[in-house]
């Protein structure tokens, strides 16, 4: 594949390969809160998939 | 290829980055690609695009450009198909997971932005251990997941710290077979080698407070009681309601005016640099800066609990919006994991955020990046919460939708037992949602938390970053949009998306900047 000289990927990201299938619940419950300190989705990780 | 399929653009310092919303693909441009992505965004016009670009650039140039927009497209990296999640409708479950338990609504403190609603603060009560345990039986009973968190919280924790013991030892007997979370989000005032010892050996993740330079820590986090302990014959009290309540400790009045006087009278030294006394007297209340014994409390327990997870946590205002100097200082104390939060506080607030305010915080958060890669260069590396991003993994599809799970999969509990979606509904009783006498009383409030998903909020649907933030702060929804149930949960608070948009484009130039080094095409 010839090299790309004016993009350069730096996360490839995979959000459309899960499935839509109901969440197991494994995973830390989020908190937006600011007055905590709040776990947005996008900085969580799945607690299986670490597994 | 569809210019409505979200591609955001993100201009910081010297770094031109696209992110593709519908597969979370992280890509760096050159001006060529940028110039022909922004032309394509505004009109939509793909051919267009490129002859306008090329005018400027040369065919050649565009071409090779265009070439690599589409071959990322055709791999699903860019201009990314919307994923067809529209339709999803969240199931009866999952249930119930973690409890914040509120062990004591009393505080040592009286921060001048605390978001307590003034009658609970002034109630004062101490969680008694037959709440705590019936708590934990409710949680138990409640929930068939294995993993299970409890997150002590107040007011300020420590003030009930027997009951924070009791708490964990009994949630541990009861259910051997559950793998348990344990959270303390303190004050630190009252942190001291028994708190550490036990919070070690039980495995806690700390929350400690500290918002950074003395001057601005200063500014919001008095004491009314330096070293926090219960006056004299002040030990809590038992009310006729059973809930214990403290007594004897004079308390700082919390509001507006008594802040502006408190800054008046330079008690926190921002006008003569930190040479202020301990402690300043005002309108006939001893207030205490605390900063000191923070950092003290901060120093020494970096020294002694290396591997415990916590988080040093702070609270910016719009009075330190160049809150890198906040991070730069924690770091400075020893501190490795550190999260700053913009304040909750009522639009009228003198320290509120502002709308005006975004353009400046989105630039902090830019020069917050780069503060913390020059640091890792120097090898010091900072973990600075929200932008620690997970790009290539993160949580499921349902995961992401859901985001907050306040009010089904989260409760918060009162000291005499009363349920609340979370921490920050305590204290509005149309959100109350039962006991622990009687449990969920009110299913309906309940699920419509569950249904406030981020297809399900017309804002979400079409902002670039609704698979990062998940569809923001239920609380905040509800209650600083300050209308009634149940269009609120489907509103988030406008000021706060802006907030978190600024933040997470923040955490993907962090991550552009992690990147090789070494410069795209010429």
């Amino acid at each position: 594949m010839k090299k790309n000289v004016h993009i350069r990927t730096i996360v490839a990201g995979s959000l459309r390969k899960p499935l839509l299938t109901p969440e197991c619940g494994a995973c830390q419950t989020s908190c937006q809160s600011a007055c905590k300190t709040s776990c947005t989705v996008g900085n969580q990780t799945c607690s299986t998939l670490k597994k | 290829m569809q210019h409505t399929e979200e591609v955001k653009l993100i201009q910081a310092g010297d770094c031109c980055l696209a992110f593709d919303v519908n597969s979370g693909s992280l890509h760096e441009l050159d001006t060529v690609a940028w110039n022909l992505l922004r032309r394509f965004q505004d009109s939509g016009d793909w051919p267009q695009s490129r002859q306008d670009a090329a005018r400027l650039y040369g065919p050649e140039q565009v071409n090779a450009a265009a070439a690599e927009v589409e071959a990322l497209h055709e791999a699903g990296r860019l201009f990314t198909p919307d994923p067809g999640w529209e339709s999803y409708a969240p199931g009866p479950g999952p249930d119930l997971k973690a409890l914040c338990l509120n062990v004591s609504h009393d505080c040592n403190m009286s921060c001048g932005y605390c978001f307590v609603p003034g009658q609970v603060r002034t109630g004062r009560e101490i969680m008694p251990e037959r709440v705590i345990r019936a708590a934990l039986d409710f949680l138990l009973q409640s929930s068939g997941h294995r993993r299970l968190a409890v997150d002590f919280f107040g007011g300020e924790p420590l003030l009930n710290w027997a009951g924070i013991r009791e708490g964990a030892a009994y949630a541990l007997d009861r259910g051997p077979d559950r793998d348990w979370k344990f959270t303390l989000t303190t004050n630190t005032l009252l942190f001291d080698e028994d708190v550490l010892s036990f919070t070690l050996d039980h495995n806690f993740s700390l929350v400690l407070s500290c918002d950074g330079r003395p001057e601005i820590h200063d500014t919001f986090r008095r004491a009314h009681q330096l070293d926090g302990r219960p006056a004299p014959g002040g030990h809590p009290a038992v009310s006729a309601n059973g809930v214990q309540q403290t007594s004897g400790q004079e308390r700082l009045p919390n509001d507006d005016a008594f802040f502006q006087a408190w800054l008046n009278t330079d008690a926190v030294g921002l006008k003569t640099g930190h040479s202020s006394p301990a402690s300043t007297t005002v309108n006939n209340h001893t207030a205490y800066r605390t900063s000191e014994i923070v950092a003290r409390r901060l120093q020494d327990y970096f020294r002694q609990a290396a591997g415990q997870e916590h988080y040093v946590r702070g609270t910016y205002t719009r009075r330190n919006l160049d809150f890198t100097e906040d991070v730069r200082y924690l770091a400075g104390l020893g501190a490795r994991s550190i999260s700053l939060e913009p304040v909750v506080a009522d639009a009228g607030q003198s320290f509120a955020i502002r709308d005006e305010d975004i353009p400046g915080i989105r630039e902090e958060y830019f020069r917050l990046a780069r503060f913390l890669r020059d640091r890792e260069r120097d090898g010091c590396r900072i973990s600075f919460y929200h932008f620690q991003l997970d790009l290539p993994g993160g949580p499921c599809a349902a995961k992401r939708l859901t985001g907050c799970g306040a009010g089904y999969q989260y409760l918060a509990v009162t000291p005499d037992g009363a349920l609340y979606p979370c921490h920050q509904f305590i204290g509005h009783p149309e959100y109350c949602l039962g006991d622990l006498d009687r449990g969920i009383t009110r299913p309906d409030i309940q699920e419509q938390f569950r249904q406030a998903h981020v297809f399900a909020k017309p804002a979400c649907r079409s902002c670039w970053a609704r698979f990062l933030c998940g569809g923001g702060c239920h609380a905040q929804a509800a209650l600083q949009n300050g209308a009634a149930l149940p269009g609120d949960l489907r509103r988030p608070y406008p000021l706060t998306c802006k907030l978190v948009q600024a933040r997470l484009e923040g955490a993907l130039y962090y991550l552009a900047l992690g990147r090789p080094s070494g410069s795209l095409a010429p």
